[in-house]
């Protein structure tokens, strides 16, 4: 078992998958020449060639439609966006064709495309490039989202996501590139809409995905000197959803917080707390929490963004107030 | 006045198309009236004659006070009072009179008009009659978390014998469980840790010896709780008082011996004195009301609880409607229900919001005695046991009779001495002869 980033776990996910399967290509803003803004598609140029590595204009639009065409066309494109932010212009794209070709065309067609790149917010990109987009793509039925928080699974869904037959929108985090886990040798697939219990706990369900996922951690620890046992369930994957798994683990605990790094109106998170609240009602010992991005255009001032964000501290918070625990 | 727009709290009348005396049909124009936006129409609701106009031309009225009398040719209007009800505006506006005494109905009569000699069946807002009891119930009921309810359920503790710790009063998980591990340490007693008395350098039988037997302090069970709650609550908040009145049983028993031909049991005295009860409570109903605070609620339907001793406790178990109900049907329903509660089976339904309630000590030999009111009802009817007891008979003569002591406990807010006592030879006179409950 070896240990690496996620960054390295994603371009061994995009490796395999290539020399799996021609039809695999990339395309994106500087994935070639550059090795990638976050250097994912590292070395993959000089592996593949610029046939199935290809740099594209500043044209999120023009190429997210390209790669969508060639996905119905019987390629199976990798389109990296440089960030999601960038995205938004190619919204169109994505839930008016990606999402609809299958439907529409009655099961004739089918998209199956990966979009992939950063979600959220680092570290002082400003108010346009720090925001999480999770629920503008978990919205629409006919796409499939995915959100890893550790190496192995980001390597073991990429690959799923590739083989998948439907468009996935793949969400990272630049600050989560560099994070480091073990990831095993042998090749493996883990399978879209199964979360991950990451720790076991009785006391309350913490639930989270992507980044934030390292302060729900964070918190459950700390809460143990309290001695209070907190579960963390990793959706890992949004559409599908496990609900199985948050309905089985709220019920087991009564309560639940959930994390979302996200404004919170009309967000998966809170999507979650939702869930939570219809199908665990008779369960539930105090009103299900939900900590998610303050509702405010991102600060550029590192400290005011850093309070703008769920931390482990607020998350502890949360834990305790469903707790009817004292802080 | 009725509402002749939705946003119409008052109108005035511009003009009365009808005389006093005339009659009309349904849809015709009684009267017009100004409301804040415009005038409109007043139409009859049904056939009748107008029999005395209330609120003359130019006349203001809120919506639901009544604005003129009608009924059936030749009644009289003077000896009608409107009725006051505004809790129906749009049935009540139009004041329609009494049934005459003949019982027989004047057709121009309206539904909504307040006829004293039978409750309403249905009356509006009219909650407190559903069985398991209206806001008033829910009031007793604190705020509580679903899991704390699912878990009350499970545990069987009465959510309204917890005391939340939660925000706002909130019962939580960790009060309901308190609760529950609180009702089963009834085993062993034990010592309060600030016993006066030091255990210390004694053990063994040697202390018992020398201490003999010490204090004991009784956790309160869940059903101890409620018992102090709801009875502390009424016996401070509703001044109640007392009437009193001995009764011949002698048509009791022979009541009980008849209704129990063929079947295995006989039937129960208590199963008679709810039927009768209900009876005498349909005849005055006040005495069948909730307090509400802002409202006397006249419940329609005799809802009579029956005190029920448990060995830590008593609970009160309601059997409904027993004015629609006969002895037979009444005595196997409260024998159902008093086989539940031993078996502490009973479930909210079966012993919320009676409207009147029986305890009979008759069995333990009590003479009489005097139970306090158990809400949300206004009235408790305490029997006593039955026994021989000189009378004087015509001439001057002694007799001897069989008969038992009836206590009414009455909340005064409610119900009057005159009314309580009306209600009581009411009881009396059907327990002497019960054959006139069908009169």
């Amino acid at each position: 078992m070896a240990v690496m980033t996620y960054r390295e776990a994603l371009n061994r996910a995009l490796d395999e998958e290539m020399a799996r399967d021609e039809r695999v290509f990339i395309m994106g803003e500087d994935v070639g020449e550059y090795d990638g803004a976050y250097k994912v598609t590292k070395g993959l140029l000089a592996k593949y060639g610029a046939q199935r590595v290809r740099d594209t204009p500043i044209t999120e639009l023009g190429f997210t439609g390209a790669g969508v065409g060639s996905a119905i066309v019987g390629l199976r494109p990798v389109v990296e966006w440089m960030t999601n932010n960038f995205a938004l212009l190619a919204l169109d794209q994505v839930v008016n064709e990606a999402a609809k070709m299958r439907y529409m065309s009655g099961g004739k067609l089918s998209v199956p495309i990966v979009f992939r790149g950063p979600n959220g917010p680092a570290e002082q990109l400003g108010s346009q490039h720090s925001q999480s987009f999770t629920s503008y793509w978990a919205h629409v039925p006919g796409l499939k989202v995915v959100a890893p928080s550790t190496p192995a699974d980001a390597y073991g869904l990429l690959k799923s996501a590739i083989r998948d037959d439907d468009p996935v929108v793949f969400l990272e985090a630049e600050l989560m590139y560099s994070w480091k886990g073990e990831v095993p040798d042998e090749e493996f697939l883990l399978p879209l809409g199964k979360a991950a219990v990451r720790r076991k706990g009785k006391d309350l369900t913490i639930v989270s995905f992507s980044k934030p996922m390292k302060a729900a951690l964070e918190a459950a620890e700390s809460l143990t000197s309290k001695g209070i046992e907190a579960e963390v369930l990793d959706m890992r994957s949004l559409r599908p959803l496990d609900e199985a798994a948050l309905r089985e683990s709220v019920r087991r605990t009564g309560r639940c917080v959930v994390v979302d790094e996200a404004w919170p109106v009309a967000s998966v998170g809170s999507h979650l707390a939702y869930l939570a609240s219809r199908d665990c009602f008779d369960a539930l010992d105090a009103p299900v929490a939900l900590v998610s991005g303050e509702d405010v255009p991102m600060p550029y001032n590192h400290g005011l963004e850093l309070a703008a964000q769920p931390s482990a501290a607020k998350i502890e918070a949360a834990a305790l107030r469903v707790l009817y625990r004292e802080a | 006045m009725i509402a002749l727009s939705p946003t119409m709290n008052e109108g005035v009348i511009a003009k009365w198309n009808v005389a006093e005396g005339a009659a009309f049909s349904a849809g015709s124009v009684l009267c017009e009236v100004e409301t804040d936006k415009a005038s409109m129409d007043y139409e009859a609701p049904k056939d009748a004659v107008l029999l005395k106009i209330l609120l003359p031309q130019g006349g203001k009225a809120s919506v639901g006070e009544p604005i003129a009398i009608i009924g059936a040719a030749g009644e009289d209007p003077g000896t009608l009072a409107p009725s006051p009800s505004r809790e129906d505006p749009v049935a009540a506006s139009l004041s329609s009179p009494e049934p005459p005494a003949s019982g027989s109905r004047p057709n121009a009569g309206f539904a909504a008009a307040s006829p004293p000699v039978e409750p309403r069946a249905g009356a509006l807002g009219d909650a407190d009659a559903l069985p398991g009891g209206g806001p008033s119930a829910l009031a007793a009921y604190p705020p509580s978390s679903p899991l704390a309810r699912s878990l009350a359920r499970e545990l069987g503790i009465d959510l309204r014998a917890v005391r939340g710790s939660g925000p706002g009063g909130r019962v939580i998980e960790r009060d309901v469980r308190a609760a529950a591990e609180a009702q089963s340490a009834t085993g062993p007693l034990t010592m309060p840790p600030s016993s006066p008395i030091s255990m210390g350098a004694l053990a063994g039988p040697a202390a018992s010896l020398i201490q003999g037997p010490a204090d004991r302090r009784i956790p309160l069970s869940t059903m101890r709780a409620a018992i102090a709650r709801r009875l502390s609550e009424s016996f401070y908040s509703a001044p109640h008082f007392y009437l009193k009145r001995r009764v011949g049983a002698a048509a009791l028993l022979a009541l009980r011996e008849a209704s129990g031909a063929g079947r295995e049991k006989p039937v129960s005295l208590n199963a008679i004195l709810l039927k009768l009860s209900a009876e005498a409570l349909i005849r005055h109903p006040r005495v069948n009301s909730s307090w509400e605070g802002d409202s006397i609620l006249e419940r329609s339907s005799a809802d009579i609880g029956l005190a029920v001793a448990l060995p830590d406790g008593l609970v009160v178990p309601v059997v409904r409607d027993c004015g629609r109900k006969g002895i037979l049907a009444i005595d196997d329903e409260l024998g159902e229900l008093i086989a539940k509660a031993k078996g502490r089976g009973l479930e909210p339904s079966d012993y919320e919001g009676a409207s009147f309630t029986i305890s009979n000590l008759g069995g333990f030999g009590v003479e009489e005695f005097s139970a306090i009111i158990n809400p949300p009802g206004s009235a408790i009817l305490s029997v006593g046991s039955i026994a021989e007891e000189p009378i004087v008979g015509p001439g001057g003569a002694f007799a001897s009779r069989k008969a038992l002591s009836l206590v009414l406990g009455c909340d005064h807010r409610v119900i009057d001495g005159a009314e309580g006592a009306r209600f009581v030879a009411e009881l009396a006179s059907l327990i002497e002869e019960p054959g006139r409950a069908l009169l």
